[in-house]
């Protein structure tokens, strides 16, 4: 049981709150954790047919097609019963940028200090970061 | 694939324990097989420095320490020590009797290509590897007639 705890405080990821409306105008609330392990990294490459742990992949990701199935592919640790109709539905233009960006943070680990170095000094805090994840 | 093969035959996971990792947590038990092979690097170093210092020719051979074995050298060093190595080569593959105005221009060349690829410091580099070859006056002014020649 201890060893459960320990690996929800280890496993990187980030909850969306999707706020939708009955028929009777009523706010419903849930709250999606999505969890990009490399099973759910699997899936979404073999749904889209690219590989997305490398950092070019990035460049040219359709956000109609492309994009709501990295959503989806995060949901399946912990929501596997949601589809990808619903993640169609609760997607917005607004939305896809902020979460575009966390989803590439816990890809490539280490990145958003990389960028946030860059931003503030002109430079990398690596000269040559990974652009791959997980390279030994 | 080679994420797998780091996973299994590295950091020792089975395929279901390396498909719950996220990139974040390989990344991390990579970094902890560094700091093991680190420690296991120091662990060789001091048995073969042990083993050297206990057989050193004569007693004004040097002492080796463990760390002579496991130092790392930065990028930046490794960098520089690879452009030495061209600056060296450059004149080593020099003929054995050419003359100090070819190797001059080899100077010259090697300099031109270093700024080429953005090291401002060839001057620097190559003096330090061959401080004989620092233009003099003479040289400066020898240049300087052959250019309006």
């Amino acid at each position: 049981m201890q060893n459960t705890e320990v690996q929800s405080a280890v496993m990187d990821h980030f909850n969306i709150v999707v706020v939708n409306e009955d028929a009777a105008g009523n706010e419903i609330k849930k709250t999606w954790r999505l969890v990009y392990d490399y099973r759910s990294i699997a899936k979404i490459e073999k749904a889209i047919g690219r590989d997305i742990k490398k950092i070019s992949s990035w460049k040219d990701l359709s956000s109609g097609t492309d994009f709501p199935a990295i959503v989806h592919g995060g949901l399946n640790r912990y929501h596997p019963d949601v589809t990808l109709d619903e993640v169609l539905d609760v997607l917005n233009p607004a939305a896809q940028r902020v979460l575009s960006d966390e989803i590439f943070y816990l890809m490539f680990p280490g990145m958003r200090e990389v960028i946030e170095k860059q931003a503030e000094t002109g430079a990398t805090a690596l000269p040559n970061p990974d652009t791959q994840t997980g390279i030994i | 694939m080679d994420l797998w093969s780091i996973a299994r035959y590295d950091l020792g996971l089975s395929f279901e324990e390396f498909e719950d990792c996220t990139p974040a947590m390989f990344n991390a038990l990579c970094r902890r097989k560094r700091i093991r092979y680190k420690y296991e690097r120091l662990a060789h170093a001091l048995t073969a420095s042990a083993v050297y210092n206990c057989n050193r020719a004569s007693k004004d051979a040097p002492v080796i320490q463990p760390f002579d074995f496991v130092r790392e050298v930065d990028k930046a060093e490794e960098e520089r020590l690879a452009i030495v190595a061209i600056i060296r080569k450059a004149i080593g593959e020099a003929a054995a009797k050419a003359s100090r105005e070819k190797l001059l221009r080899i100077r010259a060349n090697v300099i031109t290509s270093l700024g080429m690829r953005g090291r401002t410091d060839g001057e620097k580099l190559f003096d330090e590897c061959w401080p004989t070859l620092k233009p003099t006056e003479q040289d400066r002014i020898e240049q300087e007639f052959d250019r309006h020649a």
